[in-house]
């Protein structure tokens, strides 16, 4: 027997547990020292594996494990709710501008037509309903910048960022981790070409929200919004410091906070 | 399907319909697994908790793209060993001692049984499986990873593939490539190991000279 098919068929026999070596093999192994070498080595990692095996669980585990859970839980219940505590605050500002009795006579026939409507209302895809949109992990926000100004294109605006936890109407906070020398590329196209900090979004200036695989969930919103003091320097730098000083951007750390407000279209 | 499977299947319809309940069973049939997947690749209890809790995240948030394309073990595990390798990255940008980068091509290595004879005397100490232990963590996650599916959990290539989602042949090379690496973690560092066991054998006064 070749020392290779040695190898080959004892990888085999050890792999299976098989304490009952073929007459070959054993013949081979008394005299060859290199494939007995080759034998107590796979039997010692084994061993080795097995001690892994046995490796005791952290006796929190599991609770670490649901506590993370119950707040991922609780957030998307609180992020559902705020959609419809935003929409009740309206009514009720609403109702404030009328006189309480003219309001109680609305009231019944809103909450009528609300229930009418509602039962005969066909579901909406739930990927479309930005009020409670769960992101995967994977999915990122995506802009391709050159399209915000069409008159003045900086030279790369196009971004990524990833995008976790749900899209609701309150604005949705980015972090964002960009190179200083891309930090350097935005500071220059919102200061030297003088682009409005804010902007509000058209039909060619989209939005996407991407999965992971490059499926877009949701393609356009009608406003985006980049406040004033979007870019910060995470703590660094004082609010009012909106454009930060060449010096502070190369020193600074490389990730950055922006804000951007994202509100739908029409469905 | 096995019991098992359509028992999965129906805890993942429930949780899916928001049963907390049904979510938790399935943390309880896949903790375990979970935590020593992810202690294998990080070889540290404190990361293997973490990256355990980050893999239930993804799990929870990701339920939905279960397609029944493959078992449910299957896409778990591809799920977990992501997780636990996007954890290992952002680690490694604190830590530049943690090796997980995974070689560019692994095809080109030939599935041939390593020839290099062992140091015969290595296997007459009963530290070797110090040795080996020490040097197993040293491994690249990848490599102990394959290492250990296809040594000890015995799965066969074909299934390795399906579970690391690569070719039959990425397999391969890359167990060629692991033992290859053991291999040669442990004679480099068999001098440091002696001049160690030298010294522990001298306070300890065993003096059997290695």
């Amino acid at each position: 027997m070749e020392c290779n098919q040695c190898i080959e068929l004892l990888r085999d026999v050890e792999r299976k547990m098989d304490p009952h070596l073929p007459t070959d093999l054993r013949n081979h192994l008394d005299t060859c020292p290199h494939c007995k070498s080759e034998l107590l080595w796979y039997q010692s990692q084994r061993e080795i594996w097995q001690e892994l095996n046995t490796t005791e669980i952290p006796v929190n585990l599991h609770q670490n494990i649901m506590l993370k859970i119950r707040d991922i839980q609780e957030e998307t219940e609180t992020v559902s709710e705020s959609g419809l505590h935003s929409f009740l605050d309206k009514v009720h500002a609403w109702f404030q501008t009328l006189r309480w009795k003219q309001g109680l006579a609305v009231a019944t026939a809103s909450l009528l037509i609300v229930l009418t409507v509602a039962t005969q209302l066909p579901k909406r895809n739930p990927a479309q309903t930005v009020e409670n949109l769960s992101l995967s992990e994977d999915t990122t926000l995506r802009h391709d910048g050159p399209q915000m100004n069409k008159a003045i294109e900086p030279p790369t605006m196009m971004m990524t960022a990833p995008v976790s936890g749900a899209v609701s109407e309150e604005p949705i906070f980015i972090e964002l981790e960009m190179t200083t020398e891309q930090w350097q590329e935005w500071v220059t196209y919102f200061t030297e070409k003088e682009v409005p900090w804010t902007t509000e979004g058209e039909e060619d200036n989209p939005i996407y929200i991407v999965e992971g695989t490059g499926k877009v969930i949701v393609e356009y919103y009608k406003e985006v919004l980049i406040p004033e003091n979007a870019f910060l320097l995470q703590e660094e730098v004082e609010p009012e410091d909106k454009i930060p000083e060449q010096s502070q951007v190369l020193q600074a750390s490389q990730k950055y906070r922006l804000s951007i407000r994202l509100q739908p279209s029409e469905p | 399907m096995d019991l098992e499977e359509k028992q999965i299947l129906a805890l993942i319809e429930q949780a899916l319909l928001k049963k907390p309940e049904a979510f938790e069973s399935l943390v309880q049939m896949y903790e375990k697994k979970a935590y020593l997947l992810a202690y294998r690749l990080s070889g540290n209890p404190n990361d293997a908790l973490e990256m355990s809790q980050e893999i239930f995240i993804k799990l929870y948030r990701n339920l939905s793209s279960f397609r029944k394309e493959s078992s449910f073990n299957t896409w778990f595990y591809r799920l977990a060993t992501n997780v636990s390798y996007d954890y290992l990255r952002k680690r490694q940008r604190e830590d530049k001692h943690i090796l997980i980068q995974k070689e560019d091509d692994d095809s080109d290595a030939k599935d041939q049984a390593d020839l290099t004879p062992w140091p015969e005397e290595l296997f007459e100490r009963k530290e070797l499986q110090e040795l080996m232990r020490q040097a197993m963590w040293l491994l690249r996650p990848d490599h102990r990873e394959v290492l250990y599916l296809y040594d000890i959990e015995n799965h066969s290539y074909e299934e390795i593939a399906e579970l690391l989602d690569c070719q039959l042949g990425t397999v391969k090379s890359r167990l060629h490539r692991a033992r290859n690496a053991l291999k040669q973690i442990i004679l480099d560092r068999r001098e440091l190991f002696e001049g160690y066991l030298r010294h522990t054998n001298q306070k300890g006064g065993s003096g059997d000279g290695m």
